[in-house]
């Protein structure tokens, strides 16, 4: 076990360095690592720098970010399975997504003389919708669960699929009512992308996610007792109603965020705890990191992908969810998902 | 007698229901298999869980030697009282290792991983269980006797001094049963306080030193060894049926069935 872990922890780290190069090289306008030496070493600030400007203000913000959410949506993903002990529970099916979705979306539409002030979006305004949005619907979720002293898993999901068409429909209606102008951006917005320029979004989402994470790998053991069985630990000392409450707004505060910074990116946080519990087992102690680690290598091939598959670039989103599907298939259909089905 | 936990004056009830227990009072010897016994719907696995601290009793209290179970934080009760639901559905592939390792979690500090002294417990635990062999073995693939092998070996990893299980026998052949009762009073006689609540009333009725008799009323009829405990009159009383009570002629033990009547 112990010497499995470090052979599979090299190859994911290799994996993800090899990747980060060529993230930042890789692009609508290429860059050799020997242009970009060569402006460094001729550096001039009269002169147009265009390399070191690319690799600065965009291609390196963007890998960064394209680490942090799918490091994110793995880790919300990997929770919402544990809590609802359902495999097909993450922020997106349970439309804790759709609702940060309709948060920011409201917020965008209330906003004057929108495109002309897209790089100075005041920061809060939408995060702070989506959050609530977000938040609200997790609590509605929660509320369902107190009502009945034993609600399942599965019609818990019902619920959420449901209330996330819900949000869906509301944005339809406000998408119908947008001016053209702004539906350009908030179309691009709405399919997931990770194209930032400069490095606001970046701290936003990592202010967020990084604590999001060790508070959520703090919760390991208590959520490999809640998974193995809810009474038992309980009797072990675990207060189930506290770990769901915490659990749930941790990781809806790191949806909320995601969502409005970066639009709802769906498969990575599905897919992605699938993937790596086939690879370092079910203790959450692992599954954190690791899920994590792939979910970045994950996002950032889908960005490389997703800028170079078409002649001009596509949203992120629609390349998760192009290999996502396939590969969720896969899962589905592979002889490992039948210990889920009990 | 040296009673362990003891309860004084309990009632509960759930939500919506009415009145599940009604004061009631019973105590539990330390060191000894204790059964408890009744139809369904009387309230074994009810009681089982407000001993184990699960769900929160409404008025009366619990005693865990002389101290109110409430009183305790509930990592400290999970030192000394452990509990096993009737029916497990781990969500996850775990290995029979990685199930009884968990039973350490009320002793060790949130982040740390297993130190020298679990592997020693650990290992201890499967030796009394006869699990060596089967440690790197998945759960899904145990029969149903390893299963519950590997439960109660994982609720012996919390080193309590409290077994609590709820229908230990339930889905086990005959000689399983007998396996799991022998391991069960076993552990009794090396000092912990083990508590079951099951409808296998012939063969508990073998292997338990003390017994409690609910009836389909929730109350509690008898309670003391088996030959106080279990008679006509108390069964028929706990169950509304009528009963034969007889001695078994190969242990020599109680032989309860169920009078027959001609035409049912």
């Amino acid at each position: 076990m112990k010497q499995g872990h470090k052979v599979k922890f090299f190859f994911f780290v290799l994996l993800f360095s090899l990747l980060i190069p060529l993230s930042i090289f890789i692009g609508y306008e290429p860059i050799s690592p020997l242009r970009l030496w060569q402006e460094i070493r001729h550096y001039d600030p009269a002169n147009n720098n265009l390399a070191i400007e690319i690799v600065l203000f965009h291609r390196i913000p963007r890998t960064l970010i394209s680490i942090l959410v799918g490091a994110g949506l793995s880790i919300g993903g990997v929770t919402f399975q544990a809590l609802l002990r359902n495999p097909l529970a993450t922020p997106y099916t349970l439309g804790t997504s759709s609702f940060a979705s309709l948060g920011a979306y409201i917020s965008f539409l209330g906003m004057n003389s929108f495109l002309s002030s897209i790089s100075t979006i005041p920061i809060p305004l939408s995060h702070l919708f989506a959050f609530v949005f977000a938040v609200g619907e997790v609590f509605f979720i929660l509320l369902l669960i107190k009502t009945k002293q034993k609600i399942s898993a599965t019609l818990l999901l019902l619920c959420g699929i449901t209330l996330g068409m819900l949000a869906n429909a509301f944005i339809s209606i406000l998408r119908y009512w947008a001016s053209p102008d702004k539906l350009v951006f908030m179309e691009r917005w709405w399919f997931g992308t990770t194209q930032v320029l400069g490095y606001r979004s970046l701290i936003v989402v990592s202010i967020i996610s990084i604590p999001a994470f060790f508070l959520l790998w703090s919760y390991s053991s208590a959520l490999d007792q809640y998974t193995f069985d809810a009474e038992i630990a309980q009797s072990r000392g675990i207060n189930i109603a506290k770990l769901q409450t915490h659990l749930f707004i941790i990781v809806s505060i790191l949806t909320a965020v995601i969502v409005a910074e970066i639009g709802p990116i769906g498969f990575v946080g599905l897919i992605v705890p699938h993937i790596t519990r086939y690879f370092v087992g079910s203790s959450h102690r692992w599954v954190f990191p690791y899920s994590a680690l792939i979910g970045s290598i994950f996002l950032l091939f889908c960005d490389i992908i997703s800028r170079k598959l078409f002649r001009t670039e596509i949203p992120v989103g629609i390349i998760t969810t192009l290999i996502g599907v396939p590969a969720f298939l896969y899962i589905l259909f592979g002889k490992n998902f039948k210990e889920w089905m009990i | 007698m040296n009673p362990v936990l003891k309860a004084e004056n309990l009632s509960f009830c759930y939500h919506t229901e009415e009145r599940l227990f009604e004061n009631i009072q019973f105590s539990i010897a330390s060191g000894k298999l204790t059964a408890l016994v009744g139809p369904n719907g009387s309230g074994k696995s009810t009681l089982l869980r407000l001993l184990a601290g699960i769900i929160p009793t409404k008025q009366g209290k619990i005693f865990l030697n002389q101290a109110p179970i409430s009183s305790l934080h509930a990592r400290e009760r999970a030192k000394k009282i452990a509990f096993l639901p009737q029916n497990i559905f781990p969500i996850f592939p775990l290995t029979v290792f990685e199930i009884i390792a968990m039973g350490r979690f009320p002793r060790k500090p949130i982040f740390s991983g297993l130190t020298q002294k679990d592997y020693e417990v650990i290992e201890q635990c499967m030796n009394i269980m006869n699990l060596n062999k089967l440690k790197d073995r998945l759960y899904s693939e145990l029969s149903g006797g390893e299963c519950k092998r590997t439960l109660i070996a994982s609720i012996l990893a919390q080193e309590p001094e409290i077994l609590l299980l709820d229908e230990p026998l339930s889905g086990l052949d005959l000689p399983h049963q007998t396996e799991t009762l022998h391991h069960l009073q076993k552990l009794s006689k090396e000092g912990y306080t083990v508590v079951i609540a099951s409808h296998e009333i012939n063969i508990v009725a073998r292997f338990a030193h003390e017994f409690i008799l609910l009836s389909s009323s929730h109350q509690i009829i008898a309670q003391g060894n088996a030959e106080e405990t279990l008679t006509i009159d108390n069964l028929n009383n706990a169950y509304n049926t009528s009963f034969w009570v007889g001695i078994h002629p190969l242990t020599k033990g109680l032989l309860i069935e169920v009078e027959q009547k001609e035409n049912p």
